[in-house]
């Protein structure tokens, strides 16, 4: 488990655009609640994570990682990884009582617990960006891709709780996850990054890897969510 | 020689070193599943235990740590084939070794399930406890359970019930503690001590995380909280995440183990990164240990705990009497329709007014108390921090409650009758909890306090005889109404003060009921408090939300000297402006300031203020609190207009809906956003609670324009969506059974038949539980439920929903009203 790393702000428009508010402004009551919030989840949450560099081959079917029994299966993974020798495998999350402070927010206050809730989903993203050039920082002369998630593009969900044991997870973090596929804590995130010796063709990401492309708010709005 | 008989005898026990470690060099691949090797490749499993035993290890763990239902799902071999095979191995490498009647011992291995439990998790109490007691009967020919890696308390709890009530061998358990002296679910060192020792462990400790230096603190503060021999199986200093190596040489980690044995350590073991050679060195180093000048360790503290917090009954501490339905018509309402999160609500505001433990009484006639007291006590004890008592006559309630709290709780109550004995002290033995005494018997109270006292020994003679300790027996020597029995006051506290200097036990007593049938209530009870504290009382159960109580209280802690250079005190009043305005001779009234809700943004203030003053101010200011979503505002007006005698029925049907109307077509609109429509149903609901209580007092019934069942289904756990939903409904006059999270097909069947509703809510977040939400479908339709389907989540599409047989889809809250209000009715 490390945990080098703690939030100090949060991303408040980014938080916002969680909440639908697009490139709008809050207003300045839902900006107290929003301070509020901030102030409540920096005090809160336990930002740790694990990781590890594990080396990769291709296979017909997916991605193949060595030292395991695990292939990660699908096109999307194949092309995400193209040119890549080996990965990270990252879970970072801000531990179960973020999850406690959100349902003792529901409890007492509905709005600000819709807020909380959006602005733990930034602290969480917020603490893998860190964490990310932590990482990064170890690697010279390396290159990596963005942060690919379960169940993006044909990236199985199912196959999170597999890579969660190579990283021993619920041991080093406390992550596991719910027989519904869920993580808990649920304010978590496990991913995965390329790295390559050779520069990578800007692969964005984008709405064409998402799943929700079709029912998305922010692309019924003619926006996109960023991703 | 037994494992009992060993802890008996010898100084020190050496176990194993890491297996994991030990398979990993062996070529183990990572997130393989180790215990397949027993089946795959025993001879290496027999060899590691070999080179333990040969190290000096007295006990050896099987190859059995994740042998459980839940990580076997996917293994060609079964639980029983893994388990039976693993202590096979391990008890013919023990045989190998076997001189003088002599021989290492194997211990059942046994890790956590690798799943959270609920609330956070999915895993519930319930199926956690089977997944152990089918590893516990296959592993029956081991010499001993050991429960180890454990970061919940409560699902080390349901291990040891299955282990105790499906087997005869000892236990030891050990935990898994982080540097900030918790475990990664939260779970104080204090409360695993305290409730582990009650559950009759025969020894505890810890192992993993850390290095031995790092786990000195841990190790000392568990040796404050309990006698029991303790364990430490250490990691070989801390790991490198990356290459998982570890910092510390085997010599280095054997000066570190030695030096916790002053403080109880008894059982000495490597955990992660640790091989042969640390149990080697080790073992040597104890063998010339001296260990005659350790102290014996004896506990004798009344200590309760939740997972989180302990609390040691060694100064006065508030019960909370609040969780209880009699008397209170909106307690009750929301029992018969699973408002759970009134009844959350009402435990977090008076843990926030400074109770430091809850009564819980859930019993109400019509209502299924034994399982409504399961749940409470599950949600409860995940947004609560402080320890629970457990209120209820009735046997059979208070068991299921005690298996699934977590921690060590009182019980409320036992009382002197011979069957109430009889009942209650084997449930309270065998699951380690505090009770209370209630000092009456088949004769009904007795008047005079020695009849009391001799009852309170009769009792406490009882428990004794079943094992339970005196420590965990807290006496109540009963209140009388003053108006009715004025001698009975002083008889009451000759008791109290006589239970405690005489019979050297802890006392409680209810203080509220003293004042029954006499004018200002709220000044006896506090000045019988005052008194009752005087004389000895340690556990007031009484209503913290009341400032004068919970004030007399601080007081007398501050002048009595338990609140040390009175920081408590000045923690809760040093910022709050109290004035004591005289009125009269002899009649003061308090005027507490600034602890409210108050909106602290100028600009809205003004507004209302300036709405305010004109025509039928109390009315616009409302509407614009509503648009604006103003809670304390919304609640002030709301009173306003019912005291200026406007109907209920008036304010929300010409303030109240259309002012959410409007909001709700602004947000459709995207002109409003979530945060401004959920804070204006917030404004709605607490001016509908206003309205409600005066239509309560008036005996007037509120109307609800029907019942809608809502519920998260199965395996699904995030409900934030489902709870806007709910507030939404509930603005608009229907009443919500809320059903929770994780919803079981069958309970939601279940629900819609017995309160006969016209419309079901389902939720589901994941494209993963969208299938449960078919299920719940299908089970609906086949029970031919005479009921619409409105479904709701992240993934569903309008398509989607269809293909399912949902009869609407809502892409929100507010579509869910007008859904509501097609399918009911406005």
């Amino acid at each position: 488990m490390i945990d080098d790393i703690s939030l100090d702000r949060l991303n408040i428009q980014e938080g916002a655009r969680y909440l639908g508010y697009g490139t709008d402004t809050p207003d300045n009551n839902v900006m107290r609640l929003i301070k509020e919030c901030e102030e409540d989840i920096l005090r809160t949450a336990k930002p740790r994570y694990i990781y590890k560099v594990l080396n990769i081959s291709g296979r017909d079917n997916g991605i193949y990682i060595e030292g395991t029994n695990l292939i990660l299966l699908g096109k999307s993974i194949r092309e995400h990884l193209e040119g890549c020798g080996s990965i990270v495998l990252l879970c970072a999350t801000l531990s179960s009582d973020m999850d406690k402070l959100i349902r003792i927010t529901q409890i007492k206050d509905m709005a600000k617990a819709v807020i909380m809730d959006a602005f733990a989903g930034v602290a969480v993203e917020q603490l893998c960006d860190k964490a990310e050039e932590k990482i990064k920082e170890e690697f010279n002369d390396k290159y990596f891709t963005y942060r690919f998630g379960f169940g993006y593009g044909d990236l199985p969900i199912e196959q999170m709780p597999e890579c969660l044991n190579i990283l021993n997870a619920q041991k080093t973090v406390g992550v596991s996850v719910t027989e519904g596929g869920m993580m808990s804590p649920s304010k978590s995130v496990a991913c995965i990054i390329g790295i390559s010796n050779n520069e990578i063709k800007s692969r964005k990401k984008g709405c064409i890897t998402c799943n929700m492309r079709d029912k998305c708010s922010f692309r019924i709005r003619g926006e996109r969510c960023g991703f | 020689m037994d494992f009992r008989e060993l802890l008996n005898r010898r100084k020190y026990i050496v176990l194993d070193g890491a297996m994991g470690t030990m398979l990993q060099a062996r070529g183990l691949k990572l997130g393989g599943i180790p215990e397949e090797l027993n089946m795959t490749n025993p001879d290496m499993i027999k060899e590691i235990h070999r080179l333990y035993i040969e190290a000096g290890s007295d006990i050896i763990y099987t190859n059995t740590f994740g042998g459980n239902g839940y990580k076997l799902a996917h293994s060609v071999y079964s639980v029983e084939e893994i388990i039976k095979s693993g202590v096979s191995l391990a008890k013919e490498v023990c045989l190998e070794y076997e001189k003088d009647d002599i021989r290492p011992l194997a211990a059942l291995d046994i890790g956590p399930i690798g799943q959270l439990l609920e609330p956070t998790g999915s895993l519930s109490f319930e199926k956690a406890y089977e997944y152990y007691k089918e590893q516990i009967i296959a592993g029956q020919d081991a010499d001993l359970i050991v429960f180890e890696t454990m970061t919940d308390l409560l699902e080390l709890k349901a291990a040891i019930l299955a282990a105790r009530e499906n087997s005869g061998l000892p236990i030891m358990c050990t935990m898994t503690f982080e540097q900030n002296l918790r475990t990664f679910t939260g779970t104080s060192i204090e409360s695993m001590a305290v409730t582990l020792e009650s559950l009759n462990a025969d020894a505890i400790g810890v192992n993993c995380s850390l290095g031995p230096k790092e786990l000195l603190p841990v190790v000392k503060r568990i040796s404050e909280y309990t006698s029991l021999p303790l364990i430490v199986k250490a990691n070989a200093g801390l790991p490198d995440p990356v290459t998982n190596t570890y910092s510390i040489t085997p010599e280095e980690f054997s000066d570190y183990m030695l030096d916790m044995a002053p403080y109880g350590v008894k059982i000495f073991g490597g955990c992660c990164g640790t091989d042969q050679q640390f149990i080697k060195t080790m073992s040597k180093a104890l063998k010339k240990y001296d260990f005659s000048n350790i102290a014996g360790r004896q506990k004798k503290e009344t200590i309760i705990c939740s997972q989180l917090k302990a609390v040691n009954i060694n100064e006065p501490r508030i019960i909370g009497e609040r969780i209880n339905p009699t008397g209170k018509k909106k307690f009750k309402e929301a029992l018969i329709n699973n408002d759970i999160d009134y009844i959350l609500n009402q435990a977090i505001e008076q843990v926030e007014a400074g109770a430091e433990i809850l009564d819980v009484n859930v019993g109400l006639p019509g209502i299924n108390e034994k399982s409504m007291m399961v749940r409470v006590i599950k949600e409860l004890q995940a947004v609560v921090d402080v320890p629970l008592q457990i209120d209820s006559t009735i046997p059979e309630v208070l068991e299921a409650a005690l298996r699934v709290y977590n921690g060590k709780p009182i019980v409320n109550s036992v009382n002197g009758e011979e069957k109430s004995m009889e009942a209650i002290l084997p449930v309270i033995k065998k699951y380690g909890a505090c009770v209370v005494c209630l000092t009456l018997d088949e004769g009904g109270i007795p008047k005079k306090a020695d009849d009391r006292i001799k009852i309170a020994e009769k009792i406490m003679n009882r428990a004794m005889e079943y094992g339970i300790p005196r420590e965990n027996l807290i006496i109540d020597c009963l209140t009388l109404t003053a108006s009715a029995e004025q001698d009975g006051v002083e008889e009451t506290l000759q008791a109290v003060e006589a239970v405690k200097n005489k019979l050297k036990l802890k006392t409680v007593l209810g203080v509220s009921n003293i004042s029954f049938g006499l004018p200002n209530r709220e000044l006896i009870n506090h000045t019988f408090l005052t008194m009752a504290l005087e004389r000895g009382l340690d556990l007031p159960i009484m209503n913290p939300n009341v400032t004068s109580m919970t004030g007399a209280f601080r007081a007398f802690k501050l002048l009595k000297g338990y609140d040390r250079d009175s920081s408590e005190f000045i923690q809760n009043y040093g910022a709050v402006n109290i004035k004591t305005i005289v009125t009269k001779p002899g009649e003061a009234v308090q005027i507490k300031g600034n602890k409210g809700e108050v909106n602290t943004d100028k600009k809205y203030i003004e507004n209302i203020h300036e709405y305010a003053s004109g025509k039928d101010s109390s009315r616009e200011a409302l509407r614009h609190a509503m648009e604006n979503g103003l809670k304390a505002e919304g609640t002030k007006y709301t009173k306003e207009l019912l005291e200026a005698g406007v109907d209920s029925m008036e304010i929300v049907n010409e303030i109240l809906i259309p002012a959410l109307d409007k909001i709700g077509t602004l947000f459709e609109q995207g002109k409003v956003y979530l945060p401004q429509l959920i804070l204006s149903a917030g404004v709605a609901q607490n001016s509908f609670e206003v309205i409600k209580s005066n239509m309560l007092k008036s005996d007037t019934k509120p109307v609800s324009k029907g019942k809608i069942v809502l519920a998260t289904v199965k395996g699904d756990i995030h409900d934030i969506g489902k709870n806007i939903v709910k507030v939404l409904l509930e603005n608009y006059g229907y009443t919500v059974i809320d059903l929770g999270k994780d919803v079981d097909y069958q309970t939601v069947v279940d629900a819609a038949i017995e309160h006969k509703v016209k419309l079901v809510g389902l939720s589901a977040l994941m494209t993963t539980t969208l299938v449960s939400m078919e299920e719940t479908i299908k089970l609906l339709r086949k029970n031919n439920v005479d009921c619409k389907i409105v479904v709701g989540g992240a993934v569903l599409t309008p398509e989607y929903a269809k293909q399912i047989g949902a009869d609407f889809y809502a892409k929100d809250a507010k579509e869910s009203v007008d859904i509501a209000k097609k399918v009911i009715g406005e």
